[in-house]
C-alpha cells in the first residue's frame, strides 16, 4: 500500500470486480426488476430473451432478480462470519500474543484442537446443534472461523509487543488494553486487513457449500450456493441456470481475491 | 611504502534510476591507491563512501543503475571487464569486509568452510592444503584452532568478525575494502580489530581501503583521508594534515563534532556545582540483583544479569553508565524503570517521575501513528487535558526541541535519525520527569547529529533542572556530560567516580582498558 510506484495490476484488477459486485450488490438492495420469489408456470426454463436477459429457472422466477437477492444474501453471510471471525480473533489472538504464558498455552492449544477439522465441518456440527437458517449459518461459519484468525493476529502481536514503541508506551504509563489496542493494533491492520479478504472469500465459499447441501440460506430465499444447487438437478437441459450466479461468484471472489494480493505489495 | 600504482578511479559516477528522477550517489569521484596504502573514505551516512567501495569490488550490478567513468586495477578497467574477469579479482585479488558480522557469514556452513571458499575457487590446492592454508590465517587472525569445526552462531561478533578478516585475506589480496568492519563492536574489540588490520598491512602489504564514519578510527589506521560529502569527495590528503589543518568546512564539521576530552571541562563543573548535595536522592538503588527471564521451559528460567548493583542520583545530576553491550547497563535502566520486575534488592524511586529515551529511533516510535498522536497519547494517559491543551502542548514540546509544528503531522518514516531522536526526547519530556533515562541516545545517529543531540540534551537538562542517567558505550559521549561515571562489566560495577577522576586515573584495570580502546589519554 505504501509502495505503489509500479501499476499494480492486481489492485486494479481487483477494484473494477470488486466495484462491480458492489454494484450488482446495491441494485438488488434498491429494487430487484421482478420479484424474486414469484413463480410462473408460464415461464419455466425460458432462455434469455429482452424481458429476463438471464431467462428463467425452474419455477419460472426471473434468475436475474434471485441473483440480485442471492448476492445480498451470500454477502450479509460471508461479512457476518468475517465480522465474528475478525473480532473474536483478534480479542483472542490479541490477548494471548500479547500476555503469553499459561494463558496463551492453553487458549492456543485449544485453538489448534479446533484448527485440525476443517471449518466447513467445524459449521456442520453447530448447525447440527443450532439448526438451519442464514443467522444460524453466519453464528456457525463465524465461530469455525475464529482460530484461523486468532493465530494471525496473535503472531502479528508477538512480534511487535517487543518493539521499543510499546515499551515507550509502558514508561507512558499506558494500560495493557491500550498497548493492545490503541498502539499495537494499528501497526497489524495492514495483515489483519488482508487475511480479512481473504477470509472473506472462503465464507462466501462456505456459505455455497452450505447452502448447496440445503442447510444455508433456506427456500425460496435466494443465495448464490442455493441457486447453483438448485441448478445442479438441470444442468444438462438448462445450463445457463448454473452460468450466470457462478459467474457473479467467481467475479466476487476473484475481486476481492486479487485486491487482497494487490495490497500486500 | 610501495610506488606501484595499486588502484585508480577517474571520474567516477553511479546514478540510480529507480525512481522517477535520476539520484546521483556519487558524483566525479577519483581517487589512486599505491601498493600497501591504507587509505580512508569518511563521510556520514549517504555520503556515497558504500557505493564507492562496492563498486570497486564489482558489487553494483543493478539494472537500474548507472556507472560512469573507470576503475582501473592493475591496468584493468573494472566496469567494463567482463563478468567472469571480474570474478576472477574478486575474492582473490579484492576481497571485502562487511559492516554486519551477523549477517555477513552464512548461517549454516562451518566457519572453516566458509574461509577456504576463496581458495576453492582460486587455487588448486587439495583439501589438506585449504585445511592447512585456512588454519593458519586462523592463527594469524588469532582464533583457535576448533574454530574451523564452529558454526558462526557459537562466535561472538568479534570472533565472526576476525573470521571474515581469515576469509577475506586467505587468498593473500592485493587490495581489502573493509566496509564499517569495526561499526557493530564493541570498543575494546574494535580496538583488537584494527591492530590486526594494521599487522596484516604490514606484513602481507595489502593495500586495505578503510570506509567509516569514526574519524579516531580513521585517524589511527589510515596513511590518507577522502571525506565524502553527498557523493563529492570534499576533501583528500595525508590523514595527519586533514586533521591539523582541514580546509573544507565539512571535514571541519566532522572533526569538530568529535567529542573532546579537556581536562578543564567547563561544562562538567558547572553542572556539577548545581547539584544539591543537601537533598534526599531522587533514585536509590542498594545490592540490586536483576534477572533476565529466558525461553527456556523449565528450571533456571530465571537468568542473573547484574549482581550486587548500588546507585544513588540526586537533583540536577547527570550519571554516565559505561560498558560494553552484555554489561547489563541497558537491563539496569529497564529495572529502574519498571519495565523489568524481576528484581531482588532494594530500590527507591518516585513513582512516575521518570522517563526514558530509548537507543533506536527507528523503531522507538510508533510507525502506524502520526508524531502529533504519539505526542498527545502522553497527556491522553495521564488524562485530564481537554484536545486544546494537547495540541497546545504538543507544539510547545517540539518546538522545544528544535523541530515545528509541520512535524506533527508526519508519519515516524518520513523522518530522520535525528529528528526522529528528537521527538523521543519531546516525549520523555512532556512526562515531566525527574530523571531521564537515556540509554545509548546517540549510538544509532551520523556524528555530526549526535553532537546535536548531546547539546540539546544539555541545554534542557540545564533549563529544567533534570537528573540524567545516560547509558552509553561511547566513553567520549559520556565524558563531555557527565558529572559522575559507572563502569559497569559482567553485570557488576567495577568503577565508580567523579568523571575527571576516572577518566584521568582510572582504578580498575578494565576502565584503563576501555579508555585506551577509545583512544583517551588524560
Amino acid at each position: 500500500m505504501i509502495k505503489k510506484k509500479k501499476k499494480n495490476f492486481n489492485f486494479i484488477a481487483g477494484m473494477i470486480l470488486v466495484s462491480l459486485t458492489l454494484i450488482l450488490l446495491l441494485w438488488g438492495m434498491i429494487g430487484t426488476p421482478y420479484d424474486p420469489d414469484t413463480m410462473d408456470n408460464s415461464l419455466k426454463f425460458t432462455g434469455a430473451s429482452v424481458s429476463h436477459f438471464m431467462g428463467c429457472d425452474h419455477f419460472g422466477r426471473d434468475i436475474f432478480s434471485r441473483v440480485l437477492k442471492g448476492i445480498g444474501n451470500t454477502f450479509t453471510v460471508a461479512l457476518g462470519t468475517v465480522f465474528i471471525g475478525t473480532v473474536a480473533g483478534i480479542i483472542l489472538g490479541g490477548f494471548c500474543g500479547y500476555f503469553g504464558g499459561l494463558l496463551d498455552e492453553v487458549l492456543m492449544r485449544l485453538n489448534d484442537a479446533v484448527f485440525a477439522f476443517p471449518s466447513i465441518f467445524l459449521a456442520l456440527v453447530v448447525i447440527c446443534l443450532i439448526g438451519p437458517g442464514k443467522y444460524n449459518v453466519i453464528l456457525a461459519l463465524g465461530i469455525a472461523f475464529i482460530p484461523s484468525f486468532a493465530r494471525i493476529v496473535r503472531s502479528e502481536f508477538m512480534k511487535e509487543k517487543n518493539k521499543e514503541y510499546v515499551q515507550s508506551a509502558k514508561v507512558m504509563g499506558a494500560g495493557s488494553l491500550r498497548i493492545m489496542f490503541f498502539h499495537i493494533l494499528p501497526n497489524a491492520f495492514p495483515v489483519i486487513l488482508s487475511s480479512v479478504m481473504i477470509g472473506f472469500n472462503n465464507a462466501v465459499i462456505a456459505e455455497a457449500g452450505l447452502s448447496y447441501l440445503g442447510i444455508g440460506v433456506q427456500p425460496p430465499d435466494a443465495s448464490l450456493g442455493a441457486m447453483l444447487s438448485d441448478a445442479q438437478t438441470y444442468l444438462y437441459s438448462t445450463p445457463y441456470m448454473a452460468v450466470f450466479p457462478g459467474a457473479v461468484m467467481v467475479m466476487m471472489i476473484l475481486g476481492f481475491g486479487l485486491l487482497a494480493t494487490g495490497m500486500e505489495k | 611504502m610501495g610506488q606501484e600504482k595499486l588502484l585508480e578511479i577517474n571520474h567516477l559516477n553511479i546514478e540510480f534510476h529507480d525512481h522517477a528522477l535520476p539520484e546521483t550517489v556519487v558524483e566525479d569521484f577519483s581517487l589512486s591507491m599505491t601498493k600497501g596504502e591504507i587509505l580512508g573514505i569518511v563521510g556520514e551516512s549517504g555520503s556515497g563512501k558504500t557505493m564507492s567501495a562496492l563498486a570497486v569490488a564489482g558489487l553494483l550490478n543493478r539494472k537500474d543503475m548507472k556507472k560512469s567513468g573507470e576503475i582501473l586495477f592493475g591496468g584493468e578497467n573494472l566496469l567494463t571487464c567482463e563478468r567472469k574477469r571480474l570474478r576472477e579479482f574478486q575474492g582473490k585479488d579484492i576481497s571485502v569486509i562487511f559492516q554486519e558480522p551477523m549477517t555477513s557469514l552464512n548461517p549454516v556452513l562451518k566457519i572453516g568452510m566458509q574461509i577456504e571458499e576463496s581458495l576453492r575457487l582460486h587455487t588448486d590446492l587439495t583439501g589438506e592444503e585449504r585445511r592447512e592454508r585456512a588454519l593458519s590465517y586462523m592463527r594469524e587472525v588469532e582464533l583457535k584452532d576448533e574454530v574451523y569445526d564452529w558454526y558462526p552462531h557459537e562466535l561472538s561478533g568479534g570472533m565472526r568478525q576476525r573470521a571474515m578478516i581469515a576469509a577475506a585475506m586467505v587468498c593473500e589480496p592485493a587490495l581489502l575494502i573493509a566496509d564499517e568492519p569495526t561499526t557493530a563492536l564493541d570498543v575494546t574489540v574494535q580496538e583488537q580489530i584494527i591492530e590486526l588490520l594494521l599487522r596484516l598491512n604490514k606484513e602481507k602489504q595489502t593495500a586495505i581501503l578503510f570506509i567509516s564514519h569514526d574519524l579516531s578510527l580513521v585517524k589511527k589506521l589510515c596513511h590518507r583521508v577522502i571525506v565524502m560529502e553527498k557523493g563529492k569527495m570534499v576533501e583528500e590528503g595525508e590523514t595527519e594534515e586533514v586533521f591539523l589543518h582541514p580546509k573544507h568546512p565539512y571535514t571541519r564539521q566532522l572533526i569538530s563534532a568529535i567529542p573532546k576530552i579537556e581536562k578543564k571541562n567547563d561544562f562538567g563543573q558547572e553542572t556539577g556545582k548545581e547539584a544539591d548535595e543537601t537533598a534526599a536522592p531522587l533514585l536509590k538503588a542498594s545490592n540490586l540483583n536483576v534477572f533476565y527471564r529466558t525461553e527456556k521451559p523449565g528450571a533456571g528460567r530465571l537468568r542473573q544479569v547484574l549482581f550486587d548493583v548500588s546507585l544513588e542520583m540526586k537533583q540536577g545530576e547527570i550519571l554516565g553508565l559505561v560498558g560494553e553491550s552484555g554489561s547489563g547497563k541497558s537491563t539496569l535502566a529497564k529495572a529502574i524503570i519498571g519495565l523489568n520486575k524481576n528484581i531482588e534488592g532494594e530500590l527507591q524511586k518516585q513513582e512516575g517521575s521518570i522517563s526514558m529515551i530509548f537507543q533506536d529511533p527507528y523503531s522507538s516510535l510508533n510507525p502506524a501513528k502520526k508524531v502529533g498522536w504519539i505526542l498527545q497519547e502522553v497527556l491522553r494517559i495521564k488524562g485530564g487535558y481537554s484536545k486544546e491543551e494537547r495540541l497546545k502542548a504538543a507544539s510547545e514540546i517540539v518546538n522545544k526541541v528544535g523541530l515545528d509544528d509541520s512535524f506533527l503531522d508526519r508519519y515516524p518514516r518520513q523522518l530522520s535519525g535525528g529528528q526522529r531522536q528528537r521527538i523521543s526526547i519531546a516525549i520523555a519530556l512532556l512526562q515531566e520527569p525527574l530523571l531521564l533515562i537515556a540509554d545509548e541516545p546517540v549510538s544509532a545517529l551520523d556524528v555530526t547529529i549526535q553532537a546535536q543531540i548531546i547539546e540539546l540534551l544539555k541545554k534542557l537538562q540545564k533549563e529544567m533542572q533534570l537528573s540524567i542517567l545516560l547509558i552509553s558505550h561511547d566513553l567520549r559521549v559520556v565524558y563531555g556530560m557527565c558529572d559522575r561515571v559507572m563502569v559497569l562489566k559482567d553485570g557488576c560495577v567495577v568503577e565508580e567516580g567523579v568523571s575527571e577522576e576516572v577518566y584521568s586515573d582510572p582504578k580498575a584495570d578494565y576502565t584503563k582498558e576501555l579508555l585506551q580502546a577509545a583512544g583517551i589519554s588524560l
